[in-house]
């Protein structure tokens, strides 16, 4: 081996070697908090709301439900806490609510498979000319799982609904994540997203 | 409200592999680099009566960190590299190759970023990663020349490739891009008497013109520096 044929593999080596990978334990696993707003809405012009007990519940394939019971009561008991203290007043659904909540849960498994040496699906034995033989082997993989979690949170214009009833939405907030292994866990995260769905709209108000 | 559009506009969206991550992740970079320091030293520890600037071809190898200039991040990468061919074309001048790179983090805590038009926000924490890779061509003037200190001044002209990732919860956004390069460098040789290895010390700064618009930035600029061993053979 000549020197710059050294020179050459070490230069190979250093520019495709040295990436460093980001430290990812930095990150938080708090949901991803997005809001959006009706610009032209005029939030401090309405007082009343609705919002049902039952959270729309969609968690893969042929399993979509709904989610009622003390999980259900969590997410929307932090909905109807940040109303509250915004000077909104919770009303029944027959009672001409100004808005109207929809709170809705979407579970996601994504699974993923591997498979090592990458492209190939294993080496079929054999001899290339007279240098090396390859026994055959088979290919090996790994299988693992992980579980994404979505909060949608929509706000419907009631008040001013048109002949046709048609709604309007004006306000949304989506929070994704990755989801924990426990339920309690799940639904912290989900309340958590939507306090902070709530802080980051300041202008939702009666006054 | 730059991250805000990065993170809500980009049509590449994706979930970063983790277990793909942790497979391919290189922690022996260092040590694989001064085994070659090595091999390199063992090369060259013969010894001539020769001038160290009358030997027409050098080889830079070094460490080099870098400091962050540009909209994007204010990182200070600790994990870098220089690599360079040199050749004397003169007892005083030289041209050549160099390559260096350097991968930079930065992590930003929890924060809220309104959408530029007003239609609402966003919250979440991220991890801005940069990794560059600039190779330029490049003329050096030594002002001095013989077996002494040599202080030199140089500019080189070329590319950049760089490639800019936010991670967030366990997403991530990517652009890879490539830039022109500007990079004006000073330095010092100090060449060991009697032998064809010298230390050097250089400062540079790199201007990049790297332009992502999924990530709001028109340059991913830095100020480099390094410090390694030049050896040179006839």
């Amino acid at each position: 081996m000549t020197k710059s044929t050294l020179y050459f593999f070490a230069f190979i080596c250093v520019i495709t070697g040295c990436r460093k990978t980001p430290d990812f334990g930095q990150l938080s696993d708090q949901f991803i908090v997005s809001t959006s707003l009706d610009k032209n809405a005029t939030f401090s012009s309405y007082k009343t709301y609705f919002i049902s007990d039952t959270v729309i519940y969609i968690g893969g394939i042929a399993s979509d439900s709904i989610l009622v019971g003390p999980d259900a009561l969590q997410l929307v008991g932090a909905v109807k806490d940040n109303l509250n203290s915004r000077g909104y007043t919770f009303v029944g659904r027959d009672n001409n609510p100004d808005i109207g909540l929809i709170l809705s849960a979407i579970k996601d498994i994504n699974v993923v498979i591997e498979y090592y040496p990458g492209w190939w699906d294993g080496y079929y034995g054999g001899c290339y000319w007279y240098y090396y033989c390859y026994p055959y082997y088979y290919p090996w993989s790994t299988v693992y799982t992980y579980t994404t979690g979505t909060v949608i949170l929509n706000m419907y214009d009631l008040k001013n609904a048109n002949a046709e009833g048609q709604l309007k939405g004006i306000w949304n907030t989506t929070a994704l994540g990755a989801l924990g292994s426990t339920a309690t866990q799940n639904i912290g995260l989900g309340v958590d997203a939507i306090n902070q769905g709530f802080e980051q709209s300041p202008y939702l108000q009666t006054n | 409200m730059q991250l805000t559009r990065a993170l809500n506009n980009h049509p590449t969206c994706k979930q970063i592999n983790y277990f793909k991550l942790m497979t391919t992740t290189k922690k022996y970079c260092m040590k694989k680099f001064i085994t070659i320091l090595i091999v390199f030293m063992i090369l060259h520890t013969s010894s001539y009566a020769q001038a160290f600037t009358d030997l027409p071809d050098k080889f830079f190898i070094g460490y080099s960190p870098a400091f962050a200039s540009n909209d994007f991040t204010s990182a200070t990468s600790w994990a870098g590299g220089r690599i360079e061919y040199r050749r004397m074309i003169k007892p005083n001048l030289s041209v050549g190759l160099l390559g260096t790179w350097n991968s930079f983090e930065e992590y930003v805590p929890r924060t809220t970023y309104q959408k530029p038009d007003g239609s609402g926000a966003l919250t979440t924490d991220i991890v801005k990663d940069v990794y560059s890779v600039p190779i330029v061509l490049n003329v050096s003037y030594y002002f001095e020349s013989g077996d002494k200190l040599l202080p030199y001044a140089g500019l080189g002209l070329g590319t950049q490739f760089s490639d800019q990732t936010i991670y967030f919860n366990i997403y991530g956004l990517e652009d890879e891009t490539w830039g022109f390069v500007a990079r004006p460098e000073v330095g010092l040789i100090y060449p060991f008497q009697g032998s064809h290895t010298a230390l050097y010390l250089s400062a540079a700064y790199n201007y990049a013109s790297n332009n992502s618009e999924a990530m709001n930035t028109d340059n991913l600029s830095h100020f480099a520096v390094s410090i390694g061993f030049v050896f040179s053979s006839r």
